[in-house]
């Protein structure tokens, strides 16, 4: 009279665990790596066959040369850390302050009709063009690009939060209040974990606009950082060098999104049982 | 005389739609008595939720009264537990917290309220899977854990929103037996809505026949058959027959 004991596991206790890398995974990776390897190659033959001027299509190796070189004279490793730093400050403000924005509009009509339709308007905005804005109120400041950083996420995480909060199903909420959640236990316990599958994907898409916002907002002005480096590299007609800081760039936000936005996001999926169901760690 | 648990009086409750007003209940009265189990038979569309959702708070009446033991209904409350369709479990909780979660909002401590989630789940049959995450129960397991996740409040009356009607017969006849059982030991008054005839008479003491728009209470019929009953048993074809009969002349009279 059971039911199937289809899934007769060990107990388990942990509250977000992640799938162990498997065979499949690791020949994921691995034809990745090859494939990289392959367009690397390629790459860099084709700029050594001299078909163009090397100073327009170095070679990939002249691009590890100058990744080399700026890492050796300290110019890169002083322009991530101050690139990744004001990152985590700006996003760490943008992401309490969409939060809070997130969860008003989700559970108050009257914000949603009319903040929400501003914030969805000003998601559009590329958070860039706050950066005038930003310059003539804070001056030339690191205060004017954490803006404009803080701008970038936002709205993305507000949006994210608050159509998370009104796609959950109403039977949910109905059950909870049923079953005696009111205030702030209703919040914490129904409204904030009902709707983190989606926050997680606001979360991610945030630190990606936030990742843009900065590189933008560094090439326009700054003295320092990843985008200062770019077009310090253009300003020396050095391409090795802009390439060098692109792939740093790049790096930066794979490496964001593999160790902890993606991971994040298919374990909230696999607890939830959303989404796909055999859900793989990014590799 | 003992007062009734359950009791509506010339209720009527009308929805705003596209197409203008709906009369979803007209003038529905009933009476529901300690312990007893009370089936409410309706083509779909009769107004049946709507008259779960009023005893349970979740929507106020226009007209008429809703008491339970002789108090107005005012909001939802723990004493009055639906088992929704869909189950409305909550995916991010394991099992065993999905049971505990009324005790959780009530205050109960960890311990005690994992020991009473623990003992709820041993009379649906769930003991072992206490730990596991929802999408890794079959639907029908999902719903005994809904019915746990109720009974673990002892609820003054059990509001059931024709819970099985997503199951096939083999589970559904599983969990039939299992609500008897629990009837059998727990005694909770129960009101328990469904479009299936044959469920209606198997489980009911008493049957009402709804008709559709606006809803009301047509017929109403005694099932004295013994417990543990099965769908497939003759008495309960017997009443099924002649409820059937009933639910005809009023879908019928309604067209």
């Amino acid at each position: 009279m059971m039911g199937d004991p289809r899934h007769a596991q060990p107990l388990r206790r942990s509250t977000l665990r992640l799938p162990r890398p498997d065979r499949a995974w690791w020949k994921h990776l691995g034809a990745g790596v090859l494939f990289l390897l392959l367009l690397f190659g390629g790459w860099e033959a084709l700029a050594r066959m001299g078909f163009w001027p090397r100073y327009l299509v170095p070679a990939f190796t002249d691009v590890l040369r100058a990744l080399w070189g700026t890492a050796q004279s300290g110019g890169l490793v002083a322009g991530l850390a101050a690139s990744v730093m004001r990152l985590v400050l700006g996003y760490g403000i943008g992401l309490v302050l969409g939060l809070g924005l997130g969860l008003w509009m989700g559970r108050s009509r009257i914000a949603e009709s009319t903040l929400g339709s501003v914030a969805l308007g000003l998601q559009a905005l590329p958070s860039v063009a706050w950066l005038p804005l930003a310059l003539i109120w804070f001056g030339l400041s690191e205060t004017a690009i954490t803006f404009v950083v803080v701008m970038g996420t936002v709205f993305a995480i507000a949006v994210a939060t608050s159509t998370a909060i009104h796609q959950t199903p109403h039977t949910w909420e109905r059950a909870a209040r049923n079953l005696g959640a009111r205030g702030h236990a209703l919040l914490l316990h129904l409204t904030l974990p009902a709707a983190l599958p989606g926050i997680a994907m606001g979360m991610k898409q945030g630190w990606s606009f936030a990742w843009r916002s900065l590189i933008a907002a560094e090439m326009v002005y700054s003295t320092v950082g990843l985008g200062h480096l770019l077009m310090f590299g253009r300003e020396l007609n050095d391409l090795p060098l802009v390439m060098a800081v692109m792939l740093v760039i790049v790096a930066v936000g794979l490496a964001a999104d593999r160790l902890a936005f993606g991971r994040l996001e298919v374990a909230v999926q696999r607890r939830w049982g959303v989404g796909r169901r055999d859900a793989k760690l990014p590799a | 005389m003992t007062e009734p648990r359950v009791e509506l009086r010339q209720v009527s409750k009308t929805y705003d739609t596209q197409q203008g007003h709906t009369l979803a209940l007209r003038d529905v009265s009933l009476r529901v008595m300690p312990g007893e189990i009370v089936t409410i038979l309706g083509p779909s569309g009769c107004g049946k939720s709507t008259l779960l959702n009023l005893v349970a708070g979740f929507e106020p009446p226009e007209e008429g009264e809703v008491l339970i033991d002789g108090q107005p209904v005012e909001s939802p409350a723990p004493d009055r537990l639906v088992m929704f369709q869909e189950g409305a479990l909550f995916p991010w909780l394991r099992v065993h917290d999905n049971v505990a979660f009324g005790l959780r909002m009530q205050g109960v401590g960890k311990a005690e309220r994992r020991a009473q989630a623990m003992e709820q789940l041993k009379t649906v049959g769930l003991e072992q899977f206490s730990h596991h995450l929802l999408h890794e129960l079959s639907v029908g397991m999902r719903q005994r854990v809904a019915l746990a996740r109720a009974l673990v409040m002892h609820p003054r009356v059990l509001l059931m929103d024709e819970p099985f009607a997503a199951l096939d017969a083999q589970t559904r006849d599983g969990l039939h037996a299992t609500l008897q059982e629990l009837w059998a030991s727990a005694g909770t008054t129960t009101l328990f809505v469904t479009h299936n005839i044959r469920e209606a008479a198997c489980l009911g003491d008493r049957v009402l026949v709804m008709s559709p728009r606006p809803g009301t209470i047509v017929a109403e019929r005694e099932v004295h058959a013994e417990r543990p009953r099965h769908i497939e048993d003759d008495p309960v074809m017997q009443v099924a027959r002649s409820l059937r009969q009933e639910l005809h002349a009023a879908v019928e009279a309604a067209a």
